[in-house]
């Protein structure tokens, strides 16, 4: 088979890897290709003047903070929400309590009344 | 393998060894070094060699980067250069003499080589240097001092230990850099350096040193006439500062543009009074250090020197021991263009660190001692490594020892001492690690904190 053959049999990466083994058998494998070193060398854009800071866990507090947390910010975050919530709740619960009486209404005996008189 | 080899042939031939022990022909009186105290607190100190042709004559001072204050950071080194302004270079030169000072974290030195018999004029030109420094030349020597900086930034070695020594003591005053950051430097004024002389320069925390042809008596009565006059100071101040904190931290300064990583891993270590400093040298030799350029690279006595170099892991690699007054590092550096197998280095690395704890043997630590020893004596090469010799270790720990004393010292250093050490200071504990170039396979700081112990055991 022609290399093109090859091309359209098994899919364009076959043919890479092929020339990988052909061109780059003595080299490291994985950098062959040219789209990706490895590990330390992965070839993405070259970075520099960032700097990078990390601290020990056993030097933190994991926990700092947690109990105020747990009651002021919790306490911020619900009353945030009640625009949203609390609005919709009320639309809905609005809704329901008027159906729910309508119901209660048209069952009694002065609904029945209302609704037009039948024998 | 060769350790255990090496350690059942070293305890065998202990004994046969001492049957033919010559005894010397002419017993030497050991050279000691020669102590007073003036009144107002300066130790004289001289290792006197009457066969010399020349003596270094010096004054170290306990005043290093550590006793600047955080705004002004660099005022001992801004100090040091301004000491030797006017015309004392040409005085010394007229003696046929050179002057020298440098600055390191703890210690400011200022020091001369001369003849013999200029050690009076001599004495007479450093004391002006240390009491009466020109601080007219400030704003010109700020150009110099940054200027020195920008140079040393391109040095890997140097960027890595100053961001080891700021990461691990965060906070402190031993973190600072020696010769300030930028911002600081702009900083300083005249007030600053005035005040730190009238803080730090005092007879309490001052060695005059000598070193050569010089005789003891003599220098005293000189430092009686030229420093009798500085003020004794409250040297409670310097001793009631706390131990610096080490902190268990990461910086990485990555930088893909730079062929060569470099990278440091410390843990916290023994001061320098410490019973356990040597010890810690002898623990620090075990694993050694390497350059790939060396005649036996793949055959020296460091397990950790045969695997980089089977592997090709490092370009050179460097164990240290830094120790100051109360606190210290000790660890490993390395610069490596290896930039897939970073985390490699670091993996072997650390299995020796784990070794120094568990299992490591006789035989590796009899070669660390005797090389420690060699460094520590053979470094005594010359009336100015002497002298400094003698104004660190009297700044630091009060007294020097002499050369026998040293070897006993080291001598007296057992597997048992090792492992205890290691234990005490490697084994699970905080490390600090640096990495500058390209080091995108430098380990996780997690993982490495997490490898400083096994389960193994």
């Amino acid at each position: 088979m022609t290399s093109t053959e090859l091309y359209f049999e098994k899919g364009w990466w076959s043919q890479i890897s092929t020339l990988q083994t052909l061109n780059c058998r003595f080299y490291n494998i994985m950098g062959g290709h040219g789209y990706m070193g490895w590990w330390g060398n992965m070839g993405g854009p070259k970075q520099k003047g960032i700097t990078t800071y990390a601290i020990s866990p056993f030097q933190q507090k994991p926990f700092a903070g947690v109990a105020r947390a747990a009651i002021f910010n919790t306490a911020r975050r619900v009353t945030g929400q009640i625009p949203y919530v609390g609005v919709a709740f009320g639309i809905g619960y609005g809704i329901y309590a008027w159906a729910s009486a309508q119901h209660e209404f048209l069952l009694s005996k002065a609904g029945h009344a209302a609704s037009g008189e039948h024998h | 393998m060769a350790s255990r080899l090496l350690s059942t042939a070293v305890k065998s031939h202990v004994g046969m060894a001492k049957q033919f022990v010559r005894p010397l022909a002419t017993a030497t009186n050991s050279v000691a070094t020669r102590t007073t105290t003036l009144s107002n607190g300066l130790t004289v100190a001289t290792e006197e060699n009457p066969t010399a042709q020349t003596a270094t004559v010096g004054v170290w001072i306990d005043a290093g980067s550590r006793a600047d204050t955080a705004e002004a950071n660099g005022t001992a080194h801004f100090l040091e250069h301004l000491a030797y302004k006017g015309n004392k270079a040409a005085q010394i030169e007229s003696l046929g003499g050179s002057l020298d000072a440098y600055t390191t974290r703890e210690q400011n030195a200022y020091f001369a080589q001369t003849f013999s018999n200029n050690v009076s004029q001599t004495v007479d030109i450093l004391s002006e240097a240390v009491q009466n420094p020109d601080l007219a030349g400030l704003d010109q020597e700020r150009e110099v001092i940054l200027k020195e900086q920008q140079k040393l930034a391109n040095n890997g070695q140097q960027v890595v230990f100053d961001h080891l020594h700021a990461t691990a003591f965060q906070g402190e005053s031993l973190g600072r850099p020696v010769a300030g950051t930028s911002e600081s430097i702009q900083n300083i004024t005249r007030d600053d350096l005035t005040n730190f002389i009238k803080n730090n320069y005092t007879g309490d925390r001052m060695v005059l040193v000598g070193a050569g042809n010089i005789n003891h008596d003599e220098l005293c009565k000189l430092a009686e006439q030229k420093f009798g006059s500085l003020p004794s100071g409250s040297s409670l101040s310097a001793k009631l500062s706390k131990k610096p904190d080490f902190t268990g931290s990461e910086i990485r300064l990555r930088d893909d543009t730079l062929p060569v990583a470099s990278i440091a891993l410390a843990v916290e270590g023994v001061a320098m009074s410490s019973p356990d400093y040597y010890a810690a040298l002898v623990m620090q030799s075990v694993i050694g250090s390497w350059d790939r350029s060396l005649g036996g690279a793949s055959l020296l006595g460091s397990r950790l020197s045969t695997i980089v170099d089977k592997h090709h892991l490092a370009n050179s690699f460097m164990s240290f021991n830094t120790s100051y007054k109360d606190t210290g590092l000790w660890g490993m550096f390395f610069a490596t263009e290896n930039k897939t197998q970073i985390d490699d280095f670091v993996h072997f690395t650390q299995k020796e660190w784990a070794r120094l704890s568990t299992t490591v043997t006789e035989g590796e630590v009899e070669r660390a001692k005797n090389l420690v020893k060699g460094a520590l004596l053979l470094g005594l090469d010359g009336n100015n490594a002497v002298a400094q010799d003698i104004g660190t270790q009297i700044l630091a720990t009060g007294k020097r020892l002499s050369a026998q004393e040293v070897e006993q010292a080291v001598s007296k250093v057992t597997v048992g001492d090792v492992r205890r050490v290691a234990n005490a200071q490697i084994w699970d504990k905080e490390v600090a690690v640096v990495g500058h170039g390209p080091v995108e396979a430098l380990t996780d700081f997690l993982r490495v904190r997490g490898f400083m112990s096994y389960n193994r055991f």
